[in-house]
């Protein structure tokens, strides 16, 4: 969200003003995840609740395990001990077991998609009321629905978590069987793992953000000299 | 056996002038032994007559504002976007199969690859923001007319060179929104009639957008177009420089010599001054560039956008499929034109007239001055309502069209034509004020 906030401003600066206002008018509003990216702890919650509730049916490709202990302050033996299940090593991506074509006949063609990038593509905030938005639909073959992706062809994968949603008709859930987390564990829970996510679907941010610091400073000290050098060489021009 | 004399008298004068006691038969310092490097260099390419001719004794008017930064500054961008492109094809694999993963690849797997692929990503977006602000710095100060007429035309080719390089170059990441925004563009040669089915898969090499396209459009967007736009680039800067730049005066300095020096009273020499000038507008550039790259490198997914986080599929069309932000005010007046004897080519030639009408510019221009501030406000006006039915076209081609959209698109439409095809008209009954004799 800082990031739009940003983006809206330096559009702003462009003089784009018309163009971000009808954009952040179109989105769709979903409340905003309050996620930490710096937060190791929470990164690493999440990193263990992706492996042990998502990389059944999901991969994640593009991120290697060896990449995380690099990233979320563990070692490599710990990777290896609690997030690696499968012969994968460190230098692989994370792959699931499920095979792509029972994927694609067991999901009518859905197959679950590839997550390293689904907080790119879809945003935190997004993934975070995705994961809160499921309830029970006795009218859907999978039993379940979503209120920010109706339809999915994603079973409630967290309900023993959650507990069982019911959408009454003005269009709020309510709990109607508790799952083994209260709903406000359930919440840090889910956010843990968009956390992860988020932290997968772009892992050189603190690096981006780190280096981006240094070289600003750089540039501003260098705006400052070369303003009074052009200064000193155009004094005598009239 | 020839003596020096009988060989003196052989050969022209000038010639047996410099034999005549010199051991040499070259008279030039440059090729004399104990010259400096410098002057064996020069005596061979004439670097030093060049960098006078180009440099320390190019003369340009002194009141230059921030408005004439911008065209060092899209040349900065060039110069970014050839060396971060080059690395990025060291990683890059131009293929279907490849393409995806090895955009990611140079993300998190290459060392500072996001980085290299952030600058590339956000350099085309200010590369067209540097050229647009550079072409309403000509509208502003009437820079194209004349003598400056070929300047703005090379001008023009780069601008249209560019945009091909850009749309090339955004089918390579092979994400949903490359492949579709390719599926849309290529589409829209199909709608010319008769040859319009043969000359899209002319440009596909295929039925549809494929590896095939891929391949072709990685060739053109890294050797072909880049070299045109070396060439147009080069012979922009040599016509510039062959009449010299205007001004936000839009007086003539040439007209105005001191007959001691033979230079324009009111130019100095571009280097130093105007070296340390864009010195310190290209470092200001940089700042603003290098906030977007580190801290917003998708700008809230206009440049970078976010449906393109999922390859290319061919099966699923996106429900909303939009051109990257710089093409949306040509995407928009394509969409305004309504479809006409059963066919939508004439979106297409509104379109393509909306660009080629820029060429026209420096003869649709019969106003008295060149400047806007000596300018009646016909023409004022006029560039105001054109700039803003720009920006507004470039909003409307960029989210989905509803009717009260079209509408708003179509009057926009009308006044950027009008904006061109009536201004022999107002510009030469405009009421302007006289120019004074030298900048100010």
């Amino acid at each position: 969200m800082k990031q739009r906030v940003f983006a809206l401003c330096l559009f702003l600066l462009g003089g784009a003003l018309p163009a971000a206002a009808l954009a952040a008018g179109s989105s769709v509003a979903v409340p905003e995840a309050p996620i930490v990216r710096s937060d190791y702890a929470s990164l690493q919650r999440g990193a263990a609740a992706f492996i042990n509730y998502c990389s059944g049916c999901h991969s994640a490709q593009y991120v290697r395990y060896g990449r995380l202990s690099e990233d979320l302050g563990i070692t490599d033996d710990m990777v290896q001990q609690h997030l690696i299940w499968t012969d994968a090593g460190l230098g692989d991506g994370i792959l699931t077991a499920m095979r792509a074509d029972d994927a694609k006949a067991w999901f009518s063609d859905a197959a679950p998609p590839d997550l390293s990038l689904s907080a790119r593509l879809r945003g935190a905030d997004w993934l975070y009321a995705y994961l809160r938005g499921f309830y029970r639909d006795d009218t859907r073959a999978i039993g379940w629905n979503n209120t920010i992706f109706a339809n999915a062809s994603m079973p409630h994968v967290l309900a023993s978590l959650q507990g069982e949603q019911r959408l009454a008709d003005d269009g709020t859930l309510t709990l109607a069987r508790a799952g083994r987390m209260s709903p406000a564990e359930y919440d840090t829970f889910v956010l843990d793992l968009v956390n992860f996510m988020d932290y997968m679907a772009d892992p050189s941010q603190p690096a981006r953000h780190r280096t981006g610091y240094i070289i600003l400073a750089v540039l501003l000290a260098l705006l400052i000299f070369t303003y009074f050098l052009y200064q000193e060489y155009w004094r005598d021009i009239k | 056996m020839d003596t020096p004399d009988k060989r003196a008298a052989a050969t022209p004068a000038p010639q047996a002038a410099a034999s005549v006691g010199a051991p040499h038969p070259d008279a030039h310092p440059g090729f004399a032994r104990g010259g400096s490097i410098a002057d064996w260099v020069d005596a061979r390419i004439p670097y030093r007559a060049t960098v006078k001719k180009h440099l320390t004794e190019y003369y340009a008017p002194k009141n230059f504002n921030a408005w004439y930064s911008f065209g060092g500054i899209a040349l900065l961008v060039f110069v970014i976007q050839i060396v971060s492109g080059i690395f990025l094809t060291m990683s890059y694999n131009p293929s279907a199969e490849g393409a995806f993963a090895s955009v990611e690849y140079i993300m998190r797997d290459v060392y500072y690859g996001w980085l290299v692929r952030y600058i590339h990503s956000t350099g085309a977006s200010f590369f067209f923001i540097a050229v647009y602000l550079h072409m309403f710095r000509a509208l502003l100060y009437g820079s194209h007319r004349a003598p400056r007429e070929l300047v703005w035309i090379l001008g023009m080719l780069i601008f249209v060179a560019l945009m091909a390089e850009a749309f090339f170059g955004y089918l390579l990441p092979w994400g949903q929104t490359s492949y579709w925004g390719a599926q849309v563009i290529v589409n829209i040669f199909g709608t010319v009639p008769i040859i319009g089915e043969w000359l899209s898969e002319f440009i596909r090499g295929d039925y549809a957008i494929s590896g095939v396209t891929l391949n072709r459009f990685f060739a053109l967007h890294v050797a072909a177009i880049p070299l045109v736009l070396l060439v147009l680039v080069f012979l922009h800067l040599v016509a510039l420089h062959e009449v010299g730049s205007n001004n936000p005066d839009g007086v003539e300095i040439k007209a105005n010599k001191d007959p001691a020096t033979g230079h324009p009273r009111d130019g100095i020499p571009f280097h130093p001054y105007y070296t340390v000038k864009d010195i310190f507008y290209a470092v200001l550039f940089l700042i603003v560039f290098c906030m977007v790259v580190f801290f917003a490198p998708e700008m809230g997914g206009y440049f970078l956008e976010y449906a393109n986080y999922q390859p290319a599929n061919p099966l699923v069309t996106p429900e909303h499929i939009a051109p990257v932000w710089y093409f949306t005010p040509f995407y928009a007046i394509l969409r305004a034109v309504p479809p006409f004897l059963g066919s939508q080519v004439w979106g297409v030639i509104a379109m393509g007239l909306s660009i080629v009408l820029l060429f026209l510019l420096p003869w649709l221009d019969r106003g008295a001055v060149r400047s806007i501030r000596y300018r009646g406000w016909y023409y004022k006006t006029a560039l105001a309502l054109f700039v803003l039915s720009f920006m507004i076209l470039g909003v409307l081609g960029a989210v989905p069209a509803t009717e009260e959209r079209t509408i708003l698109a179509r009057i926009c439409t009308v006044v950027y034509f009008a904006f061109l095809l009536l201004m022999p008209w107002y510009t030469k009954i405009d009421k302007t004020l006289p120019p004074p004799e030298r900048v100010s």
